[in-house]
């Protein structure tokens, strides 16, 4: 129930996730129970880089009703249908890996298990070629998913690029009116009461800030999860030797491309993200290995656009916060953990602490189960997605580096190794229900870039009267014959959702579309 | 040898045997099955789960089948009697209840009305058990909802034996006699009940709770529930159904020394009276129930499942597998869901731990899942403190059913859990229905006022009562639906 007098809820920082926790906030709160307020500094810089999201960011701006072509211009976004992987089985080779499936199932046994068969006899085409987000994202070309699940093209959905510090500052215009309050100014110092709880701030201004409930999105360094309540951090850089990025952008492609690339190179890999005004570059690397210098070089030789910007250097430690949720504070983003942005996870984690925040929202102070289960669920997201970005780096198969060698050969996860094992033994991918990477990511990667399986599902010979490639490649066929019919992703495009002529589709929180539960 | 199992031999003939051999055949047609059609012990009724002719479905049964030839009924809901404190009834139904109001979800406004109005029953919100009540037919809804059906077990396997003969499955009418292993620990070959010797590459135990195969010969333990599901001893008997009206649902009657099932088919009922030996002995003959039951079968039921349902070349099945205590879930359900998953794990010949690991590590949730959601019919008797038997209190919960309780309690939100066989608003569903009322709701609720709410609340109401009036009586709907 709900007490007479007000409560405070203060953010601290005012970055990406602080804004999005703002907007959520403001949007679901109502004035007269609530104060939410936001303290920042246009001194501290933000390490918004120009971000790759996955499409649950679509479900996100849907439940604070933002109008999505709205929403592209003012972020300068670009549609996104994939991630594209070079050089991570081995040099040369790539892949997409898609928001959406692969072929559907045939006789009630999944797809890839006769895909699997059919690559032992080299009698089929690449595993992505059988996905309609892939093909599309090839070409070029983009339509909206359809909401049919009988149509070819609900089987894919769409995220963005954006440019990270605009949508901040959107989601600033869209809280601020709604009551949001911004409070301009560093902070000082920390105070805490004698339950050892936040109870204040204190800005260099000598103002004091107090809070109920302290969500703190001051990012990798957090203020007030880590400095003040010293909450703990789990180290997970045996598994993920990349601790440090080096970020520039360049020139905008001619037509931006409708996947974000990840290259991998020697010692780690490189992003480019395409957004409408400019191209955002990174190289992840490890310090193990190079120095900043040689990580600097390896980033200008490989950029394919004119560099408009000065490098920035990020150094991280890849990990969690072992509560993201300690007393009266809450980490949110960078605060809470480090995923590197191989899989563009980082605003998708923001998005789930803000929902699961709003979910178990303390309303009185018997808040323990709610907190437990809270950090528990927050707990199993960051580790299902390390699992899945050390998957990356175990199935490699290059030779050219230490650091390549090292990943192919490391102790995984106990959860991963599991998984791996399942995999290899039956062609089956662990099923859970809760997460975000589910089978046809697993997919994507274990078939796009490491040696297949030699076992799959075993009905598949009893059912095979070899008439399969000759169906398979009619697939294929079928899904570029619907891909080169979509319209192109040109400047046009864009333009047309300027003008917010185009009529998008529903969001939905799946990283697949309609087809994949 | 990497080649896929293409011989499977059954063990066991009753219903889950032939269950498994009928569906496996269909699914699979050129491989090779046969049963040894042995004795085992089945009950004489059960309830499917509303899901149910999906599976049906896949081995070429329709409802209709089930409700023409096996003295078949539909059950719209599961009639709760004497669960709750307050002398209500509560009828449980498979209808989601998706009543949200502006992003707010139906059990948390529904938990803000409570608090003024204690008066609030959650069964009047679903069309299925409003229709229930009053004996009426919602299939005849545009919106059909979907309903559990009841059968005859006995009917049922004499259907999926009749199909037997056009599957070419291979019958055995034979008893099981010995099972041999090999060095590896694997199933060698069975001997029948004539000395002579069966082979098969892989063996389906369904022998009912002994595990003739997976627990007698291959030693694979049996993981007790007995502390969280204490009941081991039912009565069934079958009495004609003389009303000339039929009944819609089944029923559970709460008593003081256990619970009463009642399974209403076409022209039968079949009651069960699970029980506490000890407190029924204590007050026999004096006792109108136990005096129904004077003459009927006794029988003994071991609450709990196999630590591992597949070992090697074997997988359990039925309560060789898994027994809970059949509030919901029945058997057949249970066996038919391990199959399937099974056969998406198709064994081969060359043994895979990880395969047969998964498999496992999958079954487990889900009927651990099942069996927390049974353990929940006990945990409301307490909670509710209405009960003076201490035998009630007595009763232990699994931590995982405490957990998800007290998050309940403090959240109205079911535990996201990775088993596949519950959504989540039926565990909510079932748990309002049976008095459980968490004491918060979400802040999101208190954005609008009660008005509103009461207002949307009789909108609803209303809807069902205008599309229930027209509804036909349901004994007057199965008639036509059958002819």
């Amino acid at each position: 129930m709900l007490n007479d007098k007000t409560k405070t809820i203060t953010i601290v920082g005012g970055g990406t996730a602080g804004w999005m926790a703002a907007a959520a906030l403001v949007r679901f709160f109502p004035k007269e129970h609530y104060t939410v307020q936001l303290v920042e500094s246009d001194s501290i810089g933000t390490v918004g880089v120009g971000e790759a999201t996955v499409p649950h960011l679509r479900y996100f701006n849907n439940m604070l009703g933002i109008d999505e072509n709205e929403f592209i211009t003012a972020t300068q976004a670009t549609y996104k249908l994939g991630i594209q992987f070079e050089n991570w089985g081995q040099i040369g080779e790539s892949y997409i890996h898609p928001f959406g499936s692969h072929g559907y199932p045939i006789n009630e046994i999944a797809f890839h298990h006769y895909w699997i068969k059919l690559h032992q006899q080299k009698k089929v085409v690449p595993f992505d070629q059988f996905s309609m987000a892939v093909v599309a994202a090839e070409y070029g070309k983009f339509n909206y998913p359809s909401d049919d699940a009988n149509s070819p093209l609900s089987t894919y959905t769409y995220a963005f690029h954006i440019n990270a510090s605009a949508y901040a500052s959107y989601l600033r215009q869209y809280s601020e009116p709604k009551g949001l309050l911004r409070i301009e100014g560093k902070i000082n110092t920390v105070a805490v009461n004698n339950h050892g709880e936040i109870d204040h701030l204190v800005l260099e201004s000598g103002k004091a800030i107090y809070g109920d409930l302290f969500i703190d999105c001051s990012g990798f360094r957090g203020l007030l999860i880590e400095d003040v309540l010293k909450t703990g951090y789990e180290n997970w850089s045996h598994w993920l030797l990349c601790d440090r990025a080096i970020a520039m952008p360049s020139e905008p492609q001619k037509n931006a491309a409708l996947f974000t690339r990840a290259i991998a190179h020697d010692f780690g890999w490189q992003w480019q993200i395409p957004l409408q005004h400019r191209t955002g570059n990174g190289y992840v690397y490890s310090s193990q290995f190079i120095s900043d210098d040689v990580a600097h070089k390896t980033l200008l030789e490989n950029l394919n656009t004119a560099p408009i910007g000065e490098p920035n250097l990020l150094r991280f430690t890849p990990g969690r916060r072992i509560n993201s949720w300690n007393k009266n504070c809450v980490a949110i983003g960078l605060a809470s953990g480090f995923l590197e942005p191989l899989e563009s996870t980082s605003i998708y984690l923001i998005q789930i602490a803000i929902l699961k925040l709003l979910e178990f929202f303390p309303e009185d102070s018997n808040t323990a189960i709610k907190r437990d289960e809270f950090n528990r669920q927050i707990k199993s997201e960051y580790e299902k997605i390390r699992d899945f970005i050390v998957l990356h780096y175990h199935l490699n198969r290059r030779t050219d580096s230490d650091l390549w060698k090292y990943c192919a050969q490391m102790n995984l996860p106990d959860d991963l190794l599991r998984k791996k094992q399942l995999f290899y033994q039956s062609g089956h991918v662990e099923k859970y229900r809760h997460g975000l990477f589910m089978e046809p990511s697993w997919l994507a990667v274990y078939l796009g870039q490491a040696n297949p399986p030699i076992h799959y599902d075993k009905r598949v010979d009893i059912y095979d009267n070899g008439a399969l490639p000759a169906y398979f490649s009619r697939i294929a066929q079928e899904v570029k014959n619907i891909a080169e019919k979509m319209p192109v992703a040109d400047r046009n495009l864009y333009k047309m959702v300027e003008q917010k002529a185009k009529k998008y589709s529903t969001a939905s929180m799946s990283l697949y579309g309609g087809n994949v539960k | 040898m990497n080649i896929p199992v293409k011989k499977i031999l059954i063990v066991g003939g009753g219903l889950i045997g032939w269950w498994a051999a009928v569906f496996l055949k269909k699914s699979v047609p050129n491989i090779h099955i046969s049963i040894l059609n042995s004795q085992v012990e089945d009950t004489y009724a059960e309830t499917l789960e509303p899901n149910f002719a999906n599976y049906l479905q896949l081995i070429g049964l329709t409802e209709q089948h089930i409700i023409k030839y096996t003295d078949g009924n539909f059950a719209f809901a599961q009639a709760y009697f004497g669960w709750l404190r307050t002398g209500n009834n509560y009828f449980h139904s498979a209808d989601g209840l998706s009543f949200d109001y502006d992003a707010v979800e139906f059990n948390q406004w529904i938990l803000k009305l409570r608090k003024n109005d204690p008066s609030i029953k959650i069964d009047d919100y679903s069309v299925s058990a409003v229709a229930a009540r009053l004996g009426k037919s919602p299939l005849r809804l545009n919106k059909k909802p979907i309903a559990a059906l009841s059968f005859d077990l006995g009917l049922l396997k004499k259907l999926l034996m009749s199909y037997a003969l056009d599957l070419a499955i291979d019958v055995i009418n034979k008893e099981l006699l010995a099972v041999e292993l090999d060095s590896a620990g694997d199933i060698d070959f069975i001997v029948a009940s004539d000395a002579s010797i069966l082979t098969s590459d892989f063996y389906i135990d369904a022998s009912g709770y002994t595990g003739d195969l997976i627990a007698k010969a291959m030693g694979v333990a049996y993981e007790s529930w007995s502390a969280y599901l204490p009941f081991h001893k039912k009565k069934i008997s079958v009495v004609p159904q003389q009303d000339s009206r039929l009944i819609p649902f089944t029923s559970l009657q709460l008593t003081q020394q256990g619970w009463l099932k009642s399974i209403p088919l076409k022209n039968k009922i079949v009651c069960e009276y699970i029980y506490d030996d000890a407190l029924l002995g204590a007050e026999n003959g004096k006792n109108a129930i136990a005096d129904f039951f004077v003459n009927g079968q006794d029988v003994n039921f071991y609450p709990g499942q196999r630590q591992k349902i597949w070992h090697k070349n074997c997988l359990a099945m039925g309560a060789a597998a898994i027994t809970a205590d059949g509030f919901s879930h029945s058997p057949l359900y249970l066996a038919a869901v391990t199959l399937k998953q099974f056969m998406a794990y198709w064994p081969s010949h060359q043994q895979f731990d990880a395969v047969e690991n998964e498999f496992n590590r999958l079954m487990r949730t889900e009927y651990e899942s099942i069996r927390d959601l049974h353990c929940l019919h006990y945990a409301v008797i307490n909670m509710q403190a209405f009960s003076t038997n201490t035998f009630w209190r007595e009763i232990k919960l699994p931590e995982s059913l405490q957990y998800r309780l007290d998050l309940f309690m403090e959240t109205g939100r079911a535990l996201p859990d990775e088993s596949t066989l519950l959504h989540p608003s039926q565990w909510i569903h079932l748990a309002l229905g049976l008095g459980c009322w968490p004491r918060k709701y979400d802040y999101i609720a208190s954005h609008h006022s009660d008005d509103i709410y009461v207002q949307y609340s009789q909108s609803i109401k209303a809807s069902i009562q205008a599309s229930i009036e027209n509804l036909p009586d349901y004994t007057d709907y199965l008639k036509s639906y059958i002819s």
